[in-house]
């Protein structure tokens, strides 16, 4: 079957509350190929999670899912209807942002990893505590043959986390989605886990898709990258493309508003004002032109479909940043002094240390 | 590292806040104790923004409940504005007395949500402060103060005064919860880890309204967060810890370019955009952190420590002056 | 019990769908069953509450109408053994039993609150003390300490009140204390006491609007298990000597021999009480549900 591992075309996700319905996810496509990597970068509410919930069947039953999902050609969602049971755990997995939600707290860990080989590879006791203890060794876990017989609150943070992409890994997946896979972890052990990731894919050729809500986390990482907002494919490019010809203002705003460990002390942040908006109805144009620099008019009543900005770059703006139109856009709402949308363009000012006036005097 | 002593603190006459070999244990059962913060001292001038950085476990956050009191260390001296008459012995102090020198040491959580009474409207929330000082929050003045200070921290009290917490974002929650810690016009701001439950596009705002906060109420600001980056921005001086232990004190850009401690250059280069003045291949440690229970001998570090000799097993490494306003606890700093 | 007010924002509502395992989405409203059972409560005080007034023969009168008569135009719900209107004896018992069970719920919840929130709130010595004075009062046989007091102070209405309250104070204080350590851990409480707050006012502005919340849906609870606690009470004979309550008309009609001739006799006070029971343990359910989602935030993050 030539094209692509996983093809996502239109996918939409729906909640009803009692407030209206929640578009979680509202039309999303992405093509995802064997052996790459995707990263999917978003907030919370931004739908980043919701979309891979779904491709995993983990929504419930209430969630109103529309659109395709085509793993190797066959119907993701048609498939979650059939109950099919070794497609999930096998063929696609999952880990998650907390490594708990995942291990039981009162099994062994061996027990766990053979766990999913015994059901879906229909191994025996012995020969999937062996494979058990290969993979703990893969994933880099000291000891291995100890660790089978130990609980989960036995080992630490880092270890847990290796011991769920272990068992993630068990069926040998042709496709890994790590949803914030070391958001939980500590800094010195975060990097660890995602080279260990990146590692093993490429190791086993394996396809992933890495959510986070860390541009820094995917930068260097990610063949592609997919920026989501309110439910919204906002860009979507090749990594490097991305970080050099940022198009979208979102993006943009997003890379300028972290503070970076090799600025000075007290340097202005850019912030990016307001809020996430609450995605419960269809929102006439952008959702992020409330929040926009470069918001024209034309942003607050036509929501921008995807263009093109070169080879696989996509991008869903009406005043992309870096273009003619995006520089025009700006500079007009910065000679207004306010956007389309009302915001006062001050607060955008460029990164200026903040005046000496919170130092103390000299050293003492 | 492992650092203990006190070479770094300074006597300079507008010292507003001196922590002197703070101590923090807690029975573990079965007759034994967790070490959360071992011997630890520093220092904030006024006007200073002072950050602690380190992983979890570290006893950054045990630091700062240990200096508001809550609970008391279990040893160790915190002192409010020492050699003035304003001073006050926090750890000497407890009942009635502790509670009048409260008010000038404030503090803000991670938790948003947790920071704010459910129960209570916002403006009931912002004027506490001053209904336990100055008068209820029906009072002319007492609302005058209160719209202010929220005007101050952007939340419009018309608008907001009378919801409950309930109805606002986490960044809004952050903001009235540092209304709340200003109307009494504090000297020392702690903020626990303040922008780490926000979303990446509202932290920025949160920073920059402290910074402003800062200059606008004159406050001393303790900030403590495991993201290197967000430390750096806000802080004048920076300390870094380690199982309850002080690895490098010195000024901000002092320790981010020319990182001394071996864990402080771990954490530099583990940054998911490593810092220019480490080598990325230097954040390739164990991961297992020692338990607080059985910490290691001599430099608590060293077990996972690059550079680690027997000295470091069987001496503690004292903070000595690097360079200027740089102090390091390690026996083979860089 | 305060009427639950509607939030007018919503937090946005996608971190809830973010957070899909943590049992968000649960129910919301608290649906035609918590009314319909508001309203059966509501009917049964209100009849309780204006017995006097209403025109309804006399509970006591003999002779009413014929010994032993099925229910009827004349006599609802039929008469006893004595000739009496049972209709209007299921009225005015309810005077009694609920008398009985709101006075000791309410007595109960108030002390039992009380040493709940102070030891949850302080821990330490005080909650050792507290905790083991309640842990001795779980472990009394109730009965026994119920047939003392009788014994010695005898069988008023207050009496069987108050000691029924005391049964009620040892459960009550448990729960108090393990919600009151929930919200005295939160960052709240410890920023109420960094403004200078005492210990006092932390407990009476920051706990107790949270803890009573949780506590009125229990109580709701309670007052069930205390109605049927007097009904048993009253079958032994040990409830109130004066007038009559439903457990002590259940007593009249559940010997064998009636429970055969007249069934009636026993059933409608039976059904009163099970429908009032079932009503206050829905509503208080119902209740507790709603708030736990909403307000204690467990399951948020």
């Amino acid at each position: 079957m030539a094209g692509p591992l996983l093809r996502v075309q239109d996918l939409r996700v729906g909640f009803r509350t009692e407030q209206g319905k929640v578009r979680a996810v509202d039309g999303v496509s992405f093509d995802l190929e064997e052996g790459q990597t995707i990263g999917i970068v978003g907030e919370s509410g931004s739908g980043k999670s919701v979309t891979a919930k779904a491709l995993m069947n983990l929504l419930p039953s209430y969630a109103q899912i529309q659109g395709a999902a085509h793993f190797d050609g066959r119907d993701v969602f048609a498939m979650a209807a059939n109950r099919e049971k070794h497609f999930w755990g096998v063929e696609m997995t999952m880990v998650f942002q907390d490594p708990m939600t995942s291990l039981n707290p009162v099994k062994k860990v061996g027990e766990q990893i053979a766990e999913s080989l015994r059901v879906h590879l229909k191994k025996g006791r012995r020969e999937a505590l062996v494979e058990a203890g290969d993979l703990l060794e893969q994933v880099g876990i000291p000891e291995p043959g100890k660790r089978l017989s130990q609980y989960p609150h036995e080992l630490s943070g880092g270890m847990r986390q290796r011991v769920v992409i272990a068992m993630a890994l068990a069926c040998s997946p042709r496709l890994l989605i790590a949803d914030e896979p070391t958001t939980a972890l500590d800094v010195t052990v975060q990097k660890h886990i995602l080279d260990l990731l990146d590692d093993l894919r490429r190791a086993r050729g394996m396809a992933m898709i890495l959510i986070t809500h860390d541009l820094g986390v995917v930068r260097g990482r990610a063949d592609e990258v997919m920026v989501m907002y309110a439910g919204h494919t906002m860009e979507e490019a090749p990594t490097d493309t991305l970080f050099a010809e940022m198009r979208h203002p979102y993006t943009e705003a997003l890379l300028e508003t972290i503070p970076r460990i090799d600025t000075p002390s007290h340097t202005r942040l850019v912030p990016i004002p307001g809020r996430p908006p609450e995605v419960i109805d269809v929102l006439e144009g952008c959702p992020f032109a409330p929040r926009c620099r470069y918001s024209v008019t034309e942003c607050l009543t036509d929501r921008p479909g995807l263009t093109s900005h070169g080879a696989g770059h996509l991008c869903a703006c009406h005043a992309p940043a870096g273009t003619q139109v995006g520089k025009e856009a700006r500079a007009g709402n910065e000679a207004a002094g306010t956007t389309a949308a009302g915001l006062d363009m001050e607060q955008f000012a460029r990164r200026v240390p903040i005046a000496d006036l919170n130092r103390p005097g000299g050293e003492g | 590292m492992a650092g203990s002593g006190t070479a770094h603190l300074r006597t300079a006459d507008d010292v507003v806040l001196r922590v002197e070999n703070l101590v923090m244990e807690f029975p573990a059962g079965r007759h034994q104790v967790v070490h959360a913060v071992s011997d630890v001292s520093f220092d904030i001038r006024r006007g200073e923004t002072l950050g602690i950085v380190g992983e979890s476990g570290c006893g950054k956050s045990t630091t700062a409940r240990a200096i508001v009191q809550l609970p008391a260390p279990t040893s160790g001296r915190v002192l409010l504005d020492p050699g003035t008459d304003r001073e006050a012995e926090l750890t000497a102090l407890e009942g009635e007395g502790l509670r009048q020198v409260r008010p000038r040491l404030q503090m803000i959580f991670q938790d948003p949500i947790s920071s704010l009474n459910p129960r209570r409207r916002v403006r009931d929330i912002v004027a506490e402060g001053l209904a336990i000082w100055e008068g209820e929050s029906g009072d002319e003045q007492v609302r005058a103060k209160v719209d202010e200070v929220l005007e101050a921290v952007g939340i419009d009290p018309t608008v907001a005064a009378n919801r409950r917490p309930h109805e606002f974002s986490g960044g809004q929650c952050q903001r009235i919860s540092i209304a709340r810690a200003a109307v009494l016009k504090p000297e020392i701001l702690i903020c626990d880890e303040p922008v780490s439950a926000l979303d990446v596009s509202v932290q920025a705002q949160i920073l920059n309204l402290l910074e402003e906060m800062k200059s606008r109420y004159g406050l001393t600001l303790v900030f403590i967060s495991h993201d290197l980056s967000v430390v750096r921005n806000v802080s004048d001086r920076v300390t870094v810890m380690y199982l309850g232990k002080v690895c490098e004190v010195g000024n901000a850009d002092a320790i981010y370019s020319s990182p001394a401690h071996p864990y402080t250059r771990v954490l530099l280069a583990s940054a998911p955009e490593p810092a220019s003045t480490v080598d990325e291949s230097e954040s390739a440690i164990g991961d297992e952190i020692p338990s607080p229970i059985h910490p290691p001998s001599g430099c608590r570090f060293r077990t996972r420590c690059p550079r680690a000799t027997d000295r470091c097993a069987t001496e503690e490494p004292v903070l000595q002056e690097l360079a200027e306003d740089h102090f390091v606890a390690c026996h083979f700093p860089s | 019990m305060p009427e639950p007010t509607e939030p007018t924002v919503v937090e946005r509502p996608t971190d809830a769908v973010d957070g899909l395992d943590t049992g968000d989405f649960v129910q919301r409203r608290l649906g035609v069953g918590f009314w319909l059972a508001v309203g059966w409560v509501f009917l049964i005080v209100g009849a309780a509450l204006l017995a006097p007034l209403l025109p309804i023969g006399d509970p006591e009168e003999i002779g009413a109408g014929p010994r032993q008569d099925g229910p009827s135009w004349a006599h609802w719900f039929g008469t006893d053994s004595n000739g009496r209107d049972i209709f209007s004896r299921t009225i005015w018992g309810a005077r009694v039993s609920l008398m009985v069970g709101f006075v000791s719920i309410v007595l109960g919840f108030l002390v039992g609150g009380l040493v709940g929130v102070v030891s949850g709130y302080f821990r330490g010595a005080t909650d050792r003390v507290l905790s083991f004075v309640v842990f001795v009062m779980l472990s009394f046989p109730s009965l026994v300490l119920f047939l003392l007091i009788i014994s010695i102070v005898g069988q008023g209405l207050w009496v069987v009140s108050l000691t029924l309250s005391v049964l009620v104070v040892p459960s009550v204080a448990r729960l108090g204390r393990a919600i009151t350590i929930a919200f005295a851990e939160r960052e709240f409480v410890a920023a109420a006491r960094l403004l200078g707050a005492t210990n006092r006012r932390v407990m009476v502005r920051e706990i107790l609007p949270n803890v009573l919340i949780p506590m009125a849906a229990l109580l709701l609870l309670g007052l069930g298990l205390t109605i049927v606690a007097e009904g048993g009470l009253a079958y032994l004979n040990l409830s109130v000597a004066e007038g009559f309550s439903w457990g002590k008309m259940i007593n009249l009609g559940a010997s064998p021999r009636t429970l055969r001739s007249a069934p009636w006799v026993a059933f409608f006070p039976i059904g009163a009480m099970f429908l009032t029971v079932l009503s206050l343990n829905w509503a208080g359910d119902r209740l507790r549900q709603y708030f736990d989602v909403r307000e204690l935030g467990i399951g948020s993050r």
